[in-house]
């Protein structure tokens, strides 16, 4: 007889633990992480401390490559479009070519995408920073290939990850998409998830 | 000179769509993957050829309608500078923006209404001071490279895309800044076909 109002309870138990592991999960934490970087304007932020209480939509992109990294950065814009609640979120790009992407050549790159005021913001630093964000957050990079300008000067190309991450507002890394061939909406769904 | 719809390009623009989550997963996120899935296969749907999708029936009545819309207004046709019916056309083309000394890339669709395959031999423009064809591809999971195209061949009858994440024409240390609503000027010089003149507007 007195199972008889167990059964409710163990149903319920059974619902909500379906529920939870049905729920997005963790595929790393990056709260104890503290990564001093400068934004397109030239102020400094700290990821994650300063992104915080509000999921980031963040790609990974260096300017000198009109093809993919514009492709992420669009599509980075296209999320904010999309999402029904665009802004409780941040939206950053990263580069991982600190030495040529300085704050000034961000600035021009993110105005020609529309994207030079709020809510983006793109992030450069000094090299040994970016180097170790890049190895936390597993973006890869090596030299394809170069060429001499007129100048003289050596101007080089990257093969890089094609990385876009949505992390939570607890800094806990949620979802790693392909970041030029993942359909907009998709992302989009999973955000309002967060 | 007739033309059927390609079957295949050189295109490499889609790709698989990357798990979102590349860690083991309970077997109750099929559901989240089975909706990827869904997501890729409209992805593709929207990138087929029109042939794929229609009967020949129905492509037929097309193209006739089309040929008799375009000989109707053949001086539209002309002022648009495309769809010759023959040679070599040059459509859908555009230019990224990008600031003065900067990369942009350009995009457009390459026809071949000839029984010859062609080749793009160069491209060139006031507009930069290096112009080439480059190709993104993706070298191993999750990494893109991209690599020179020192010629690109246009089989006969077929279209090339030059498009995002695959072949684009790379426009290096620009000479001014490209802004949306802006136009640039092309060179195109192929094997057979000669020198194509196109005006491509920038736009994001």
């Amino acid at each position: 007889m007195k199972y008889r109002f167990l059964s409710p309870f163990l149903l319920i138990l059974a619902a909500s633990v379906i529920i939870q592991s049905c729920g997005p999960e963790t595929l790393d934490d990056y709260s104890n992480e503290h990564f001093e970087l400068v934004d397109q304007n030239g102020e400094t932020v700290v990821f994650p401390d300063d992104f915080e209480g509000a999921p980031v939509v963040m790609g990974f992109i260096y300017t000198n490559c009109p093809d993919i990294c514009s492709f992420i950065t669009a599509n980075v814009k296209k999320v904010y479009e999309e999402a029904d609640y665009p802004d409780n979120t941040h939206y950053v790009l990263v580069t991982f070519d600190p030495e040529r992407d300085t704050p000034g050549v961000l600035k021009e790159y993110a105005d020609a995408f529309g994207m030079d005021g709020e809510p983006f913001r793109f992030l450069t630093g000094d090299p040994e920073t970016v180097d170790a964000l890049m190895n936390r957050v597993s973006v890869r990079t090596q030299e394809s290939f170069s060429r001499e300008t007129e100048e003289g000067e050596r101007l080089y190309f990257l093969n890089h990850s094609d990385k876009i991450l949505l992390i939570d507002s607890e800094s806990r890394l949620i979802f790693d998409y392909g970041g030029s061939m993942t359909p907009v909406n998709i992302i989009v769904e999973d955000l309002e998830k967060l | 000179m007739t033309f059927d719809f390609p079957q295949q390009t050189t295109t490499t623009n889609k790709r698989p769509v990357e798990p979102a989550l590349s860690a083991d997963r309970p077997a109750c996120a099929e559901a989240s993957e089975d909706r990827r899935n869904e997501a890729e296969r409209s992805e593709a749907e929207a990138h087929r050829y029109p042939s794929e999708k229609y009967s020949p029936l129905f492509i037929s009545l097309l193209l006739i309608t089309g040929f008799l819309f375009t000989a109707c207004n053949s001086d539209t046709s002309e002022s648009q500078g495309r769809f010759e019916g023959e040679g070599i056309t040059i459509e859908d083309a555009w230019a990224r923006p990008a600031g003065e000394g900067r990369i942009s890339a350009a995009y457009f669709l390459i026809t071949n209404f000839e029984d010859e395959p062609d080749t793009l031999i160069s491209v060139q423009s006031d507009a930069a001071r290096m112009v080439e064809i480059h190709e993104s591809y993706q070298q191993e999971e999750d990494m893109m490279g991209m690599r020179e195209v020192p010629e690109l061949e246009i089989p006969a009858n077929s279209t090339v895309r030059l498009e995002q994440g695959g072949l684009h024409v790379m426009l290096i240390q620009l000479e001014q800044a490209l802004t949306e609503g802006g136009e640039i000027e092309l060179v195109l010089e192929f094997a057979n076909g000669g020198e194509k003149t196109v005006n491509i507007p920038v736009q994001k």
